[in-house]
């Protein structure tokens, strides 16, 4: 009955989380307390990097990036003809809730080969080569960006427009018409996403729909004119995010989903 | 023995009695919305045929606007004697096709 | 919450599907509490911890499981592995089990054509054909051949069949072509397999030097530990020593070439500047290392009745330091095409007695015709200057597949092992028959074949019946063309048990389904000595079946029952229970199952409820006796660990006119492999669909050969059309190019040389010649 043990630890472990959601960052905390305390103890040498138990990964990114690094007016987006970005486009560079998103768009051999990724996603900024503003990264601490996230191959080697020239769609982007490029069919079928507008009540502060590991400051995504537009908020000088906002998910899953989920389709490529 | 849920949508201002009157009927379970006007209904029943006897009573009674099916385990194939089955696989929800319409708006039993 | 009975989880399941819907109907409702728990998740989906299928980094990784699929993946914060990270592979894993072709069903082979039958005929028939080879050919006659990707019970079990049962040292592994070099190279250094430090070492070391090894690409999370390390402490440095620039080049302090084998000669002329400036560690030495002489001139293994056995002979210091004197920075420059203020400056790096080392390895070293060699060198090195077995000094050889070590290594199947032991040992052989409870003389004494004389032997038809288990041995072996019509020769009988149709499967006379990854129970063994365990998560798909339970089958069918009694419920651990008697000495204990089954993977030595994370150190080994000091390596009779005098030698095959480049090979990050089980997760095989051909610039000027033009290449025993790419992800050096091999429509193994290291018996991919022609845009 070996699963049968398992699975009802997995029952619990979700329903403990959730019964004790605020417990989650003690638990933490203790937990990396411990680990401290069992490294000084195993090894005479000294530590290698401060206490020996590293930063508290759901913690450490919180106020690192603040609302005046993405000072820029909300309607200054829509002035400048900023490629937008929906949240249709958002899922469907992921294959489900959580996985690392594909890069969408065209990079030079060099920029491929250097993974020169945070030049423009460490700050975000204005790109004017994609006519756009550059997301955030919400982990700018990873360096290997292309370790989880990646184009695809069309999209490696193109290059640099012209200054000034006029964009081109299929300079950056692959025909989102285009047949998806499989090497056999696939059956798979992504968890569902999660609900976006969870309130208590009527004017409550929403509820945080997805887990904080790797996405610990929140203004990455959800401020700046990057940010896309369902998921922006409108007080970003509250850098303070989960003073009011509390994690339904926790770090054992998501929040309520509000379907069964798009089946992930391949060829679909934000554009 | 099927077990089903359903939302119930009362008329407006009649929740209150028509969660008392559903509480009442044996085999139904009710929880009300504590802050919409939206009532959950599970039943447990004998058989396809009781169930069906349910629903239509149910379907019958005064104050109620809607009623939208949205569970059913009532596939005799996928009960098992064993509670959890062996090797993870999560018991419950039988087999069943995934749609791509939100699940609230899938089609009920009406 | 800890026991609720199927009808309690069917009304549970029923509210949160009606409170699911109400939320999307009318936003924001709220239930009483009852169900809040539920009405939260309606998806209901419980995270499992397993180990990653992939590399042999072995990380941790939390599975989704909703509805009896994987919806999801993300590393598991528990996992001292990996903390919560993982690779676009491990991300994107689940996928892999989805793909529309998964093999599902039996296939027997007739009139020429593979056609589906009941997985009881296919076994009936796999039963009757072996044991029909048997007696007709003698016991010598049948092999298996499985990988590092079986799980420990599948090793285990078809160690017991073959070796135990049927009487044949015919059982070999595709570990054979990814890390035998470093096993020979840990026996003969420190007489026990398996790396002395861990990955913690990261957290320690100050200086990271990477032998051939393109971490960023190979073993992306570890390399992110390395990064973390370099991003929080000033003075951490990452040397990039290869023949290619990589992504690994681009992250690294410095990025050194050498030109193919010379890192024999650069590694004994690092060691030639730590004598002459005298940064031995003389007390470690003194106490801890002997010296030891091999034989010289040892040839490649090219031919079909090749033979070699290495004999150590004893000599000193005196004898040591008067080998290295051939080996001066200014040789090893002349040698290797590095500069020889370089090479001194290595040195300097080992030599500084303020800086802990971790030198870090895998197929640049092992896949290499002198590959035991270059896994001495590496810790001769680390032993002159007594950074070894203590936390951040540590020579790491890394493994590709995730269990590697755990099922080939320590189970040991490979022709001339056993578990916990070899074949010659006569006490292995008692310990193993008693334990499977077999006559002694079932156990053959001598080992037969490694894995490139197997397939020899099956093309001389020698062996005549062989079963492939979690491998792909059609695209993986070297010079291909010869083995390929091997296994399609007349009179050969060819089963594989696989979840996807491969070139193997192709020339296969029997399918059979296997279950995948989380499909079954069982356990993997990473390359810091982490054995991982993981529960059956999915229900396999159609008839596939694990391979441990088709071994068990058969054994059934040829009479061995009650030598496997497992009813199939439990069979995993009441397995694991048999093996781990194998192992019961404070060398090698290993963890209980009911330990494995909580945590993300526990290492061995596992002793009084204690990891061991430092071998050979009398602080924290608990089998090193500190009578011998502050070290003890124990698995030389004279608790010592040996220096050998090892030199450079050429390859067998350089480059001249007819066929002017150097032709390497390997492993994009995307791919796993063979690309068997990635080129079915959409996002990889976009990411990178086919092989290309990687040119450095100038060589593809002077060809006329722009990027993506399609090129010829040309070996003395295949040819190719591929795509050329100039300065996409990587570089290789002038006068080299280098293709990766995953691709089953662009073979790039019909072209490469099986030579292999005497010791090892493993090939060398990295080095051959080639031509390239161009052929048009």
């Amino acid at each position: 009955m070996n699963g049968r043990s398992a699975e009802d630890s997995g029952f619990s472990r979700l329903d403990i989380a959730r019964a004790v959601a605020l417990m989650v960052a003690f638990v933490l905390f203790v937990g990396v307390a411990l680990e401290s305390r069992g490294r000084a103890s195993a090894h005479p040498e000294p530590s290698p990097s401060g206490d020996g138990g590293g930063p508290i990964e759901t913690e450490a990114g919180v106020f690192r990036l603040q609302a005046k690094d993405l000072a820029v007016a909300p309607d200054y987006v829509e002035d400048r003809g900023a490629h937008p970005r929906s949240l249709a486009i958002y899922r469907r560079l992921r294959a489900y809730p959580g996985a690392p998103p594909r890069i969408p768009h065209g990079l030079t051999d060099e920029e491929f080969r250097q993974g020169s990724c945070s030049a423009c996603h460490e700050k975000g900024g204005w790109v004017a080569r994609f006519g756009t503003f550059a997301p955030v990264t919400p982990h700018p601490e990873y360096g290997a960006c292309l370790q989880c996230h990646m184009p695809r191959d069309e999209l490696v080697g193109l290059p640099l427009p012209e200054p000034g020239a006029p964009l081109v769609c299929g300079q950056c982007h692959v025909d989102p018409d285009a047949p998806p490029r499989l090497f056999s069919e696939s059956d798979w079928i992504g968890a569902p996403w999660p609900q976006t507008d969870i309130q208590a009540m009527e004017g409550s502060p929403h509820a945080i729909p997805h887990a904080i590991r790797g996405r610990s400051n929140c203004l990455a995504c959800h401020a700046g004119p990057a940010a896309i537009a369902a998921l922006r908020v409108d007080h970003p000088e509250h850098s303070n995010c989960r003073q009011c906002h509390v994690s339904l998910a926790d770090e054992d899953g998501w929040a309520a989903g509000e379907g069964i989920g798009e089946a992930w389709y391949p060829g679909g490529e934000g554009s | 023995m099927p077990i089903c849920s359903y939302l119930v949508i009362p008329e407006p201002g009649a929740k209150e009695r028509v969660r008392r009157r559903l509480s009442i009927v044996d085999g139904c379970e009710v929880v009300e919305a504590e802050n919409r006007d939206i009532l959950i209904l599970v039943t447990e029943t004998e058989g396809l045929e009781e169930e069906d006897a349910l629903r239509g009573r149910v379907e019958g009674m005064a104050g109620i606007e809607a009623l939208l099916f949205t569970f059913g385990q009532i596939d005799p194939e996928t009960e098992m004697a064993d509670p959890v089955r062996v090797g993870g696989k999560r018991v419950g929800v039988g087999p069943r096709e995934r749609s791509s319409e939100p699940r609230g708006r899938r089609e009920g039993l009406r | 919450m800890s026991v609720f009975d199927r009808r309690t989880f069917l009304r549970r399941a029923a509210m949160a599907a009606a409170a699911g819907s109400a939320s999307s109907l009318m936003p924001g409702v709220v239930f009483g509490r009852e169900i809040d728990g539920w009405s939260q998740d309606p998806a209901q989906v419980s995270w499992r911890k397993t180990p990653c299928r992939f590399c042999g980094v072995g990380c941790g990784l939390l599975v989704a499981i909703e509805d009896g699929r994987a919806v999801a993946v993300k590393g598991d914060p528990d996992s001292t592995v990996n903390r919560g990270l993982a690779c676009v592979k491990g991300y994107h894993s689940v996928q892999a089990l989805y793909g529309r072709d998964r093999i599902t069903r039996a296939k027997v082979r007739r009139n020429g054509e593979l056609v589906d039958v009941s997985l009881e005929e296919a076994l009936d028939l796999v039963a009757d054909r072996l044991r029909a080879t048997v007696d007709e050919h003698g016991r010598d006659s049948v092999a298996m051949y499985g990988s590092g990707q079986w799980t420990i019970p599948d090793g285990y079990v078809a160690s017991k069949l073959f070796k135990g049962a049927l009487g044949t040292n015919n059982l070999e592994a595709n570990a054979r072509l990814c890390m035998a070099s470093a096993v020979t190279g840990f026996m003969s250094s420190f007489g026990l397999d398996e790396p002395m430090g861990c990955y913690e070492d990261i957290e320690y070391a100050d200086a990271f030097v990477l032998w051939g090894n393109n971490m960023a690409e190979m073993h992306p999370v570890l390399f992110s530990r390395m990064l973390e390390q370099r991003r929080q402490r000033q003075d951490v440095q990452i040397i990039d020593l290869a023949t290619r620039t990589t992504r690994t080049s681009y992250a690294a302090d410095r990025s050194l070439l050498f030109a193919p084998q010379s890192d024999l000669a650069i590694a004994n002329a690092i060691c030639h500047e730590i004598v002459r400036n005298d940064w031995v560690d003389h007390d470690f030495v003194d106490a801890h290392v002997s010296f030891k002489r091999g034989s010289t001139e040892i040839g490649y293994g090219l031919s079909d009745d090749f033979a070699f056995t290495d004999e150590a002979t004893d000599t000193g210091w005196e004898a040591y330091v008067e080998f290295l004197s051939d080996y001066t920075p200014e040789r090893a420059a002349e040698i290797s095409g590095m500069s020889a203020s370089d090479i001194r400056w290595l040195a300097s790096l080992y030599g500084d007695p303020s800086r802990r080392v971790m030198s870090l390895w895998c197929m640049g070293v092992n896949q290499h015709t002198r590959g035991t060699w270059m896994n001495n060198l590496i810790y001769n090195i680390h032993l002159l200057v007594g950074k070894i077995a203590t936390p951040g000094n540590s020579p790491f050889s890394l493994t590709g597949q995730p269990s590697a070590c755990g099922t080939v290594r320590e189970v040991g199947t490979l022709t001339h092992a056993l578990p916990g032991g070899r074949v010659t040992d006569p006490e292995a052989r008692r310990r193993a028959a008693e334990i499977w409870n077999v006559p002694l003389e079932n156990i053959a004494d001598t080992p037969t074949h490694h894995t490139v004389s197997m397939f020899r032997a099956l093309d001389a038809g020698e062996i005549r019946f062989m079963w492939v288990q979690v491998t792909n041995p059609m695209v993986t072996l070297p010079d291909l063309n010869r083995y390929r019509a091997a296994a399609e020769a007349e009179g050969r009988f060819l089963v594989v048990s696989d979840v996807y149709p491969t070139p193997t499967t192709e020339v296969a006379d029997v399918v059979l389904p296997a279950a995948m990854w989380i499909e079954r129970e069982g356990l993997y063994g990473n390359s810091e000595r982490r054995t991982q365990h993981f529960e059956q998560l999915l229900d396999p798909p159609g008839d596939a079946m694990s391979d441990t339970w088709q071994l068990v089958e058969i054994a059934r069918r040829l009479g061995y029952g009650e030598l496997f009694p497992q009813q199939r419920e439990g069979h995993i651990e009441e397995i694991w229970n048999e093996y781990v008697r194998f192992h019961d000495s404070p060398e090698h204990r290993m963890a209980p199952l009911s330990l494995l089954r909580e945590r993300p993977g526990v290492m061995w030595p596992f002793v009084d409820g204690q990891e061991t994370k430092w071998r050979y150190n009398t602080r924290t080994d608990p089998a090193a006796d500190p009578e011998h000091g502050a070290f003890d390596f124990y698995g030389h009779p004279d608790h010592r660990a040996w220096i050998w005098l090892r030199p450079y030698e050429p390859p067998p095959e350089v480059p001249d006119e007819a066929f002017p480049f150097w032709l390497d090979t390997g492993r994009v990050l995307e791919h796993w492999h063979t690309g068997s089980m990635t080129r079915r997760i959409p996002l990889l095989h976009q990411a990178v669909p086919a092989a290309y051909v990687e040119l450095h610039p100038r060589d593809a000027e002077a060809l006329n050969i722009r990027d993506r033009d399609r090129v010829r290449l040309v070996t003395r025993r295949g040819s190719m059309e591929i795509p050329a790419r100039i300065d996409y992800r990587a570089r290789p050096a002038r006068g080299q190019v280098f293709v990766p091999f995953f691709d089953e429509a662009l073979l790039v193994n019909e072209l490469t040389l099986d030579a292999y290291c005497p010791i090892s018996a493993q090939p060398d991919y990295k080095k051959c010649a080639v031509r390239v022609e161009r052929l048009g845009p």
